[in-house]
């Protein structure tokens, strides 16, 4: 469960990627790409290649919904409510991505923010994408 | 046996190298107390663990944190014989430490973001795909004894 704590530190964190969500998305799938390759069997749509237009429009998507997540933290079920169906019922990708993906956003924010991503935010924010993968999965069945 | 390209190699050595291992240790310690709080099961003998400023500063997990770096060590050493590498400590984690090896894949990532925050940049992707393959293989070489 969030706390008050985690909240605040959650939001304060996402105030220095909020810029740089295209930049970080970017980053953050071509690390889930390059590190855990069988990701990529979820695009067979996709140009893969360094520089795709695609990943960024993909990577900007993917925190432009984390963002709103972090407005959201009080509801999350609700505020994420229709990208939950659409994980469930159209793209069903396998929740054990969610943590791949996690860690991948984990390691590009640590990147970034370097010794400002503190034992205490990593801690928070750790909590904060594991509610969102449960959200994300909770209609799966 | 896991294979190295000689790419993969000169990333993990030239990282290692660079690698403060009682700095690095200790931080991914603590960060594995304070981030999975329930992993302090092991550790009750290690006195404050109560706030996360109290375990950033406990000289035990210091001093456990290096312990347990230096030795991730003897797998940069001995990339091509990691499994052989372990065998003593995963007997040792599995009859006397009774450590689920799944703790050993929490430490795993939580050292990739410890090595992340330090390089920052130079922490590419192919870095990081590399080192995730190699505390995969600590991880599974450290599990491979349990019985």
């Amino acid at each position: 469960m969030l706390t008050a704590e985690d909240k605040k530190l959650i939001q304060q964190a996402w105030e220095k990627a909020a810029s740089h969500q295209e930049e970080y998305g970017t980053e953050a799938l071509i690390r889930m790409f390059t590190t855990y390759p069988q990701t990529k069997t979820y695009f067979p749509h996709f140009d893969l290649s360094p520089g795709s237009d695609q990943i960024r429009g993909h990577g900007k998507k993917v925190l432009g919904a984390l963002g709103n997540a972090v407005k959201n933290l009080d509801n999350l079920s609700q505020a994420m409510s229709e990208l939950s169906n659409l994980h469930a019922y159209n793209l069903r990708v396998d929740p054990v991505n969610f943590k791949l993906l996690s860690q991948c956003i984990q390691v590009v924010l640590a990147a970034h923010l370097g010794k400002d991503y503190t034992p205490e935010v990593h801690a928070a924010f750790d909590k904060f994408l594991s509610a969102v993968s449960a959200v994300l999965s909770e209609k799966y069945r | 046996m896991v294979h190295w390209s000689a790419e993969e190699k000169q990333l993990i050595t030239s990282i290692w190298g660079k690698v403060n291992v009682e700095e690095c240790g200790a931080e991914a310690l603590a960060r594995l107390l304070i981030v999975y709080p329930w992993t302090q099961r092991f550790f009750d003998n290690f006195g404050n663990l109560s706030s996360p400023t109290a375990i950033i500063g406990n000289p035990k997990v210091r001093a456990h944190g290096k312990k347990v770096l230096s030795s991730f060590g003897e797998a940069v050493k001995n990339l091509d014989n990691i499994k052989n590498t372990y065998a003593k400590l995963s007997e040792l984690h599995c009859e006397k430490l009774h450590v689920d090896p799944e703790n050993f894949r929490l430490l795993g990532n939580i050292l990739i973001i410890v090595l992340a925050a330090h390089f920052t940049k130079d922490f590419t992707p192919t870095c990081q795909a590399v080192w995730q393959k190699l505390v995969g293989v600590v991880a599974h070489a450290l599990a491979y004894k349990y019985h």
